[in-house]
């Protein structure tokens, strides 16, 4: 059984079906007209989900230790939780138009992994005695989920911010508001442009659309930041364990605060400042960026623990 | 004069009565007389504040008994009195009162604690950027005076002068977390621990138009509440029934979870400052079969620090090795290390390795270096003795970037005959790792490589030499922090607290209004969920036809900002209940 071929094979045939997906999305959407809800694309997203999850299975087989322990094999897992964490959202709000937004981003991501990187740095290297603990199950696990929900969420605001400037129009008109139930519950949502700026195209549907997309982002921003509040308290835990200290400004410890203190601002301005709608919006969207510099910019660039010194 | 005794609550506070009346509960049971003086203000403050009192004279059906009940009284206080003018309003609090609360107030300001983590997040990449703790020169290399400057101003100087080569030491930097928990604590003083009373206070909302304006609400004609209430019971919901009002409520845990989450990382903040200030930290190297004395490794971080008790304690590295991948890549560390007391009797004995540390009084011993401290070989041939004679050569580490070089000398002639300014003629030994080592002659030309243990001579130099082994010394990380704990428990506490954050909190409220039933309901999280769930609720509750239908009008509730569930709750309610007016 020769693993790395097959292993070639799985990331090959990942990179093919996610193709697949977003090409059947993006027909879907732009012909498919007022069509229901179908399982089809989920099969695409359940099939590239088992590919890699067979991928990652048999990196385990072959080196003996977790497979999270470089670069190459933390961005498989962070696709593999994409893909996860999507085919939930999917099947829970059984909403089509997400999957034209994040079949093509995932697609990317498995692209930059599989075709970009060195084939140096995709090796399975055994692990250098800092790593070999259980913690490091817990610890990247974690975080990598914690990337994945962050990063969807933050995604889904800068959709909706690009939508929202389709949607709404400047123009002097007053908007029905007596006949439409949805419109009442969408005024203080909407409470940051004037209500004579506004005209509903199409219906409310738009505007129904647009508050799913602020909802959603902002219930997974929150699972995602759950996930890195336990991620860095695992991570200086671990440290404190192996170092004695669980604190030592390393840039990617000091970037994943950064992170955390981010998201504990935009939740803050929804819980207690009551924002909705752009505002929030746009703080997750300076989060998205946050969250590759956190992820991969501090790696590629700098040095310190956590560095693979790509780019020195 | 007569005293009341205010009966409630067990409170002892003796208030006047007299000419004058305080409206908080009347007393139960007869006056009785005290010694107290007449004057108002010796009302407890509590009493001054909430007690209005009024200038009435107490005559009337619910007056305090009269002098005649009492038993004899000193003639000063028998006949009639004039009345008193009316007293000093109460004094407010005092001036330091007045201050806390100010500052209390800005404190908890959301806007400043949003400005507090932005300013801290953007302090703290600007460290990352900026390579921390580095010496003069390396700023003054890096940062340019003159030529290109760093974006255009950044020079050495201004770095070191900003303290931005350790910036997350630097006083603002520490006093701006010590500003951010000063802000979590105010917070959870005025707004936070006041909300958890609140919440533990259930009250009913009976009338109409306040149910009207909760966020969700709805009527269900022709119901019952009980019914109500049994559907929301079946949903983990705890019902309390009254009168004809409902109050339902779930997930309470998710209302205390931030409380939580603040307090937790205010313990975690209270460890820092701990360890900070009272912990003890060290690196020690120890060849093997040496010992070392912990407390001569130990440097305190403040003169606040107490010795812990393994201070006294001597570390023994019995023996230090490597263990090596076929690849030559390292697996572990091992050290055997047996810890003495004071009097030399061994304590314990662990093999320390990576991920395994050594704790003994209150110390940790970490496993984070090694170095090589001599090299033992046989020579035949060297200026010392012509025949095989065992050397134990001392190596010094050279600065070979961040891998480990180190070497050591033999001389191939004796040093004191070298000319002077000149080095002796000798071979150089330079080691890597502990499997093998490699030999350089006098002219500092390649002469081979031997491994370590195998015995095999080599001929540099007119010397016969055969390495042995490598002495190295352990190199361990000796710890005392005790605000670890305090830190662990808040670590464990944020874990907790920020996933029962998650749980929605939902209160549901209910009145029997005719014969249908209106319901609202507030949620603090999920408030799509919980409109989708209370219309999922409201479906399963049984229809119960009235044999006279009341008509009851509910559409005076006024408007309204709480909208309904809209298209959803009439899509996805039961067959049954498809005539659910929604209260607008």
């Amino acid at each position: 059984v020769n693993i790395p071929v097959i292993e070639n094979f799985l990331s090959n045939s990942c990179f093919l079906i996610l193709f697949l997906t977003t090409v059947y999305y993006w027909l879907k959407i732009g012909f498919g007209g007022k069509s229901s809800f179908s399982f089809t694309g989920l099969t695409g997203y359940g099939s590239a989900l088992c590919c890699l999850t067979l991928q990652l299975i048999l990196r385990w087989v072959d080196s003996g230790h977790f497979p999270l322990s470089n670069l190459y094999e933390s961005l498989i897992f962070l696709a593999w939780c994409l893909l996860l964490l999507y085919i939930y959202i999917e099947v829970s709000t059984k909403t089509l138009f997400l999957g034209v937004l994040t079949s093509p981003a995932i697609l990317c991501l498995v692209a930059f992994t599989d075709f970009s990187l060195p084939t140096e740095l995709q090796q399975s290297t055994p692990l250098v005695p800092a790593l070999q603990s259980n913690w490091l199950v817990m610890h990247v696990t974690v975080m990598i989920a914690s990337y994945a929900a962050l990063l969807l969420g933050c995604f889904i605001a800068i959709a909706y911010l690009v939508l929202s400037k389709f949607f709404i129009k400047t123009t002097f008109v007053t908007a029905p508001l007596s006949s439409q139930n949805t419109v009442l519950r969408q005024e203080s949502f909407l409470e940051e442009k004037q209500k004579t700026d506004i005209v509903f195209e199409k219906n409310d549907k738009n505007l129904k659309f647009l508050f799913f997309l602020d909802n959603l982002s902002y219930r997974t921003i929150g699972i995602g930041f759950c996930f890195l509040t336990l991620g860095i308290l695992s991570g200086a835990i671990w440290a404190n364990e192996t170092w004695g200290n669980y604190w030592s400004w390393d840039p990617k410890e000091t970037w994943a605060f950064i992170t955390w203190l981010t998201f504990a601002c935009y939740l803050h301005s929804r819980l207690v400042g009551g924002w909705t709608g752009s505002k929030p919006a746009l703080v997750a969207s300076f989060g998205f960026l946050v969250v590759w510099v956190c992820y991969l910019g501090v790696n590629l660039l700098g040095q310190g623990l956590h560095s693979y010194g790509f780019l020195n | 004069m007569q005293h009341c005794v205010r009966a409630s609550a067990g409170a002892t506070a003796h208030h006047t009565v007299g000419t004058y009346r305080c409206r908080l509960a009347p007393p139960a049971g007869p006056c009785q007389r005290t010694a107290l003086p007449l004057a108002h203000t010796k009302l407890p403050a509590a009493h001054r504040r909430r007690c209005r009192v009024d200038c009435r004279s107490t005559q009337g059906p619910a007056a305090a008994p009269t002098l005649s009940d009492s038993d004899s009284e000193p003639s000063s206080t028998s006949g009639w009195r004039p009345p008193r003018p009316p007293p000093p309003p109460p004094q407010g609090p005092s001036p330091l009162r007045q201050l806390y609360k100010r500052t209390l107030k800005q404190l908890s300001n959301l806007k400043l604690a949003l400005a507090e983590l932005a300013v801290i997040a953007a302090l703290s990449a600007v460290g990352t950027v900026i390579k921390q703790g580095e010496t003069y020169e390396f700023y003054m290399e890096n940062y340019p005076e003159e030529g290109r400057k760093v974006l255009g101003f950044l020079t050495g100087r201004i770095v070191v002068a900003l303290q931005l080569d350790h910036i997350y030491t630097a006083e603002y930097f520490l006093l701006l977390l010590a500003l951010l928990g000063a802000s979590l604590t105010a917070c959870t003083i005025t707004n936070q621990w006041p909300a958890v009373k609140v919440a533990r206070r259930w009250r009913f909302k009976g009338e109409q138009a306040s149910l009207a304006r909760l966020e969700v609400a709805s009527r269900v004609p022709d119901a019952r509440l009980v019914d109500v209430g049994r559907v929301l019971a079946a949903k983990n919901y705890q019902v309390f029934m009254k009168d004809g009002q409902l109050y339902g409520f779930k997930g309470l845990a998710g209302k205390l979870g931030p409380i939580g989450v603040h307090a937790s990382m205010l313990l975690c903040m209270a460890g820092f400052v701990t360890g900070a200030l009272g912990g003890f930290t060290g690196s020690v190297m120890i060849p093997q079969g040496s010992e070392t004395v912990v407390a001569s490794a130990l440097r305190s971080a403040s003169p606040l620090a107490w010795n812990p008790g393994g201070a006294s304690a001597v570390i023994r590295c019995d023996d230090f090795r490597i263990d090596y991948r076929e690849d030559g890549s390292v697996r572990q560390f091992y050290s055997d290390l047996t810890v003495l007391d004071v009097d030399g009797r061994e304590q314990s004995t662990k093999t320390v390795s990576v991920n395994q540390p050594l704790r003994f009084g209150g110390v940790t011993a970490y496993q984070t270096d090694w170095s090589m401290s001599a090299l033992k070989v046989r020579v035949a041939g060297s200026f010392v003795a012509p025949e095989d004679t065992a050397f134990q050569l001392p190596m010094a580490a050279l600065n070979g970037g961040d891998s480990k070089l180190y070497a050591t000398f033999l001389p191939a002639e004796d040093p004191a005959l070298a000319p002077p300014g000149t080095a002796p003629r000798g071979v150089s030994i330079l080691a890597r790792d502990l499997q093998t080592v490699t030999f350089y002659d006098s002219k500092g030309e390649f002469a081979g490589v031997r491994r370590l243990g195998s015995g095999k001579p080599i001929e540099v130099e007119g010397m016969t030499i055969v390495a042995q082994e490598v002495l190295a010394a352990t190199g361990l990380e000796l710890k005392a922090d005790p605000g670890v704990p305090l830190v662990y428990a808040g670590f464990g506490g944020l874990c907790v607290t920020t996933v029962v954050s998650y749980l929605s909190h939902s209160q549901v409220w209910a009145a029997q209004a005719g014969s249908g039933v209106i319901v609202g309901g507030t949620s603090n999280r999920a408030k799509v969920a919980f409109e989708q769930e209370l219309s999922d609720m409201l479906g399963e509750v049984p229809e119960v036809l009235q044999q006279a239908p009341a008509l009851v009008d509910v559409s005076g509730t006024g408007s309204s900002n709480g909208s309904s569930s809209g298209s959803n709750s009439s899509s996805s309610s039961s067959g049954s209940k498809d005539s659910k007016e929604q209260v607008l």
